[in-house]
């Protein structure tokens, strides 16, 4: 339901009485809608959605010319844990940022999907300069920052780790060696001054400077964020173990995030002429000394990332009970509908298809260059271009995935640094499944000649970034391919679930879908728990197809072998042989149509390399086609799928009378020219 | 002038209808070197399979990738084909064009093939001399739009109408405005005899001193890129049907027929603007000078 457009808050010139009107109309439609959406959905928003684990106070203040941020935070975690712990762990992700020996640079060579440092001090970081224990009483008398004499100071307990590749140089997670254990169950407050130098753009964080010199900043990761404990039985840590451990990874060139949920609420002091989104609704604003304030809060999120600038535009839009909010470029401004309309897409179908959106807000942000194409809770970054035609639809691909997020990230926060395809992959199936139907055949690039779908995208991605290398199961920092990340987290996972849906049937998988959101939202799912879900709602043991396709590297290639047709007396006897020509196995049918146009469908296991199947009939076998519903997205050439025992001339005919016309049309051009 | 030249150029599209039909054969047999190589490999590689039907329908970027990884090394063999083609075709168009000029020229009563023999040699030279112009237009333009971009255009907006909309359109200007000067210069080598240097006098001066030349220049340039933009379409809509292979290719080759007629009428316009109008105002002017 679009409501109305705000640019830079002032709404179009609509008469006061009618606008007055409209507003209390709109309250009461919203307020019907979001209780009657929130009661079938079930979820009361004012409770707690998560176990709240941690909560963060902060504020923080951005100086442009600098571009850093000052900061202050109280933490408080609680001990989820049956034996009491004496450590903490942080992320201090700007940290990869700050010179050449950090894991992420030297993994990633310095530059992110495309994207390195333009100017001479492109580097970033973030320095602790104090870090104390609050006291208990103190915590809620003590207003942040105002330190009591009974504070413990603990900033010399703080000492690099590197969990992952013992690269003694790399500062991204932080241990803290607490002087008293946190007992089980009881919570400890941590009280923590921080400057977080933002990095010229690169990995979706960072500030960038256009044209007109005004600054936009991406801030993320920008805070120190504490780690994930993980008690046992939680994700793989046995629930034999004695205790928990943190599980706090350092920032890798491919790896995303990882956190606890809880409740945010953040501070923002920008120049005062300065736009702000960010993770959450805000409550509050101030303006003072050309400066203005904003206050975020969010609750049952995993982070908390905002964006400020001087060029902003900005547009709202409403979509049942979230309230739609995009900060865009004034150059993109001409697609402010597409965002909205991508954007409502991603909404009603993953409502339909896995669950209800719980927050109240969505934040679109049109950011620049590689700040592009990311997800933070309730926040995500589209990204465009100027002029970008109609029929290029790299906008809404971004918006609906960036969008997807929120669930498969946001609320099904599984730890994407070690099992990436749980977000990636399946947000990536479920957006290329909403691409293709909401916008067709030509879903990603619609050009009158060449219509290219979303699920032609992924597929491609697939079959032509070597099938057998890099399985989806694998740390993100640990693929030896440096392709095989992309493959393996997006495509490879897209492909997998597609032909799962072909085995299992669309419905069904939305069953898996819908199951695996009620039983883990709010919660940090494995691999294992969603072939847990999917087994169970199936009622199939699926392992066979997991541990080839997840867990291992084969790859799925049926072809048609001979075609043989012998007149025998009255019959004609047809035989054909079909071929597995790879390592994967998948059941499939096969579809044999004879010169009468009659047809017969088959099923075979797929197990034998060669598997012959013969026909009496008096009529001949004109053409043998394997998977003819085109089931098996994983089969890697589907050229080879498909037979005819007498060769057709057609398409031939046509490429020969396209190549004569494209061809005199280039010899007339260029004899006009050169 | 203009009015009567180009109405000479479709008097004698209808006159010369023939010749049309030679250009349009000699074109087409140059391409078909290169269009039956795709005919075979595509019988090859789709003909068996039965996704030829599918593949008349709609584009499937996964099998066009097969096919264009089974049929690798005959792609591989057909590119090259294609660049042993553009010096051929390099040659060929001069010989077309100074075949049709010399058939044209005079009352357009003479033949196509003594043109061809007789002034093909001096209008390579010709193209030899504006070859280099050409290529330097070409690197001056995107060393320019370079220099631009870096300088004052680094934005997104201005990055866009500097090199997706301004450089294509300099570039392309610049090149046609080269075109019209080596036309001239090669209509002057046929129906005046000049001499090499000559012949590159006329086609640089005389352009500059009429504006008719543009004017019916840029008239012929949009009829073919109407005749142009046509058989796109037409192409586009032909793409969807599966039981008029045949007709399609039929219809598209008489569209192009039509482009050599275009062509016919456009060199006859141009010969018949130089022969009535331009020599005998050139001659005057020249007078005049040396009167003066």
């Amino acid at each position: 339901m679009k409501l109305s457009y705000l640019i830079h808050n002032q709404s179009y010139n609509v008469p006061l009485m009618c606008k007055r009107f409209t507003a209390v109309l709109f309250v009461i439609l919203v307020l019907a809608q979001s209780s009657l959406c929130m009661g079938q959905a079930g979820i009361i928003p004012d409770s707690s959605l998560s176990d709240r684990r941690v909560a963060y106070q902060i504020q923080a203040q951005l100086d442009p010319d600098l571009k850093t941020i000052t900061g202050s935070q109280r933490v408080s975690w609680r001990n989820p844990d049956n034996v009491a712990v004496d450590e903490l762990q942080f992320h201090l992700y700007l940290n990869a940022f700050k010179d050449t020996l950090s894991t992420f640079m030297k993994e990633s060579n310095g530059a992110h999907r495309g994207f390195s440092a333009t100017v001479e001090d492109p580097w970033g970081g973030i320095e602790v300069s104090r870090m104390s224990i609050v006291g208990e009483e103190e915590r809620d008398s003590t207003p942040l920052g105002g330190s009591a004499e009974s504070d413990t100071e603990i900033t010399d307990r703080i000492r690099f780790i590197q969990p992952d590749d013992q690269n003694a140089s790399d500062q991204t997670v932080i241990s803290v060696a607490l002087p008293e254990a946190v007992p089980p169950g009881e919570t400890i407050t941590v009280e923590i001054d921080f400057e977080s130098k933002l990095p010229e753009i690169i990995a979706r964080t960072g500030w960038k400077k256009k044209d007109n010199d005004s600054l936009f900043v991406l801030v993320a990761q920008w805070f120190p964020k504490l780690g994930v404990y993980e008690v046992p039985g939680q994700r793989y840590v046995p629930a034999t173990a004695s205790s928990g451990s943190w599980s706090t990874h350092q920032f890798h060139a491919n790896s995303e995030f990882y956190a606890d949920f809880g409740s945010y609420e953040v501070d923002i002091t920008v120049p005062e002429n300065y736009l702000v989104g960010a993770t959450g609704e805000m409550v509050g604003e101030e303006t003072a000394n050309g400066y203005r304030t904003v206050r975020y809060e969010a609750q049952d999120v995993h982070d908390f990332a905002w964006t400020a600038g001087g060029d902003f535009l900005e547009f709202e839009d409403q979509w049942e009970h979230v309230s739609l909010r995009l900060l865009i470029q004034p150059e993109h401004v001409a697609q402010v509908k597409r965002h909205f309309d991508a954007a409502k897409i991603g909404l009603t179908y993953f409502n339909d298809w896995v669950g209800p959106y719980p927050y109240s807000t969505l934040t679109l942000v049109d950011g620049i260059g590689g700040s592009n194409g990311m997800e933070y809770p309730t926040f995500i970054t589209c990204g465009t271009a100027y002029k970008l035609p109609k029929w290029v639809r790299a906008l809404e691909v971004v918006t609906i995935h960036e969008f997807g997020h929120q669930y498969f990230y946001g609320m099904l926060a599984s730890n994407e640094a070690e099992e990436a395809w749980l977000d990636e992959g399946i947000n990536s199936y479920l957006e290329m499944r909403m691409m293709d139907i909401a916008y067709g055949e030509g879903a990603v690039f619609d050009f009158p000649w060449i219509r290219v779908a979303d699920s032609d995208v992924q597929r491609f991605g697939y079959v032509a970034n070597n099938p057998s290398s890099g399985a989806i199961f694998t740390k993100s920092w640990e693929y030896t391919r440096s392709s095989d990340y992309g493959k393996a987290s997006y495509f490879k996972p897209a492909t997998v679930l597609s032909t799962l849906e072909g085995y299992l049937g669309w419905e069904t998988m939305k069953d898996i879908m819908k199951t695996y959101y009620s039983e883990w939202r709010f919660k940090h799912p494995t691999t294992r728990d969603f072939i847990d879900v999917a087994n169970r709602v199936s009622g199939e043991d699926l392992d066979w197809f997991f541990d080839q396709f997840i867990y291992g590297t084969h790859v799925v290639d049926y072809a048609v072998g001979e075609i043989e047709v012998n007149e025998e007396g009255e019959e004609i006897i047809s035989t054909f042989t079909v071929l597995r020509e790879n390592n994967g196995v998948m059941p499939l049918s096969i579809r044999a149509y004879f010169a009468d146009g009659t047809h017969e469908d088959l099923i075979w296991n797929g197990e034998e390399e060669k598997k012959t199947f013969s026909f009496a009939k008096g009529i001949a076998l004109e053409e043998v086609h394997i998977d003819p519903e085109d089931k098996i997205w994983l089969d890697i050439n589907r050229l080879n799928n498909r037979k005819r025992v007498t060769p057709e001339s057609k398409f031939a005919t046509q490429s020969l009378s396209n190549s004569l016309v494209w061809l005199q049309q280039f010899f007339q051009f260029a004899s006009s020219i050169f | 002038m203009l009015g009567k030249s180009i109405l000479e150029g479709f008097r004698l599209i209808r006159g010369r209808f023939r010749l049309a039909v030679l250009v349009y054969a000699l074109n087409l047999l140059l391409v078909f070197a290169v269009a039956f190589p795709v005919y075979r490999i595509m019988m090859e590689s789709v003909g068996a399979t039965g996704f030829g039907k599918d593949l008349l329908l709609e584009f499937d970027i996964l099998l066009w990738r097969e096919i264009l990884i089974e049929n690798r090394d005959s792609l591989q063999q057909l590119l090259w084909t294609v660049l042993l083609v553009i010096p051929v075709f390099w040659v060929w168009k001069t010989a077309v064009q100074m075949g049709t000029i010399y058939a044209l020229h005079q009352g357009a009563m003479w033949s196509f093939w003594p043109g061809v023999f007789t002034h093909t040699g001096s209008g390579l030279m010709v193209g030899l001399c504006f070859l280099p112009l050409k290529a330097a237009w070409v690197v001056l333009t995107f060393i320019g739009a370079a220099f631009l971009q870096t300088s004052y255009f680094s934005g997104e907006v201005g990055s866009f109408w500097l090199m997706a909309v301004c450089t294509p359109i300099v570039l392309l200007t610049g090149l046609a405005i080269l075109e019209l000067y080596q036309r001239y210069a090669r209509l002057a080598l046929v129906v005046r005899n000049d001499r090499l240097v000559q012949a590159l006098k006329v086609g640089f001066v005389w352009p500059q001193r009429h504006s008719v030349i543009s004017l019916v220049y840029l008239y012929w340039y949009g009829i073919t890129a109407g005749v142009f933009l046509f058989s796109m379409f037409v192409n586009a809509e032909l793409h969807v049907g599966t039981s008029y292979v045949l007709l399609a290719l039929f219809i598209q080759q008489v569209i192009m027929l039509g482009r050599s007629a275009v062509t016919v009428g456009w060199v006859g316009s141009e010969v018949f603007l130089f022969e009535s109008t331009l020599v005998k105002k050139e001659a005057r002017l020249v007078k005049s000078e040396q009167g003066a």
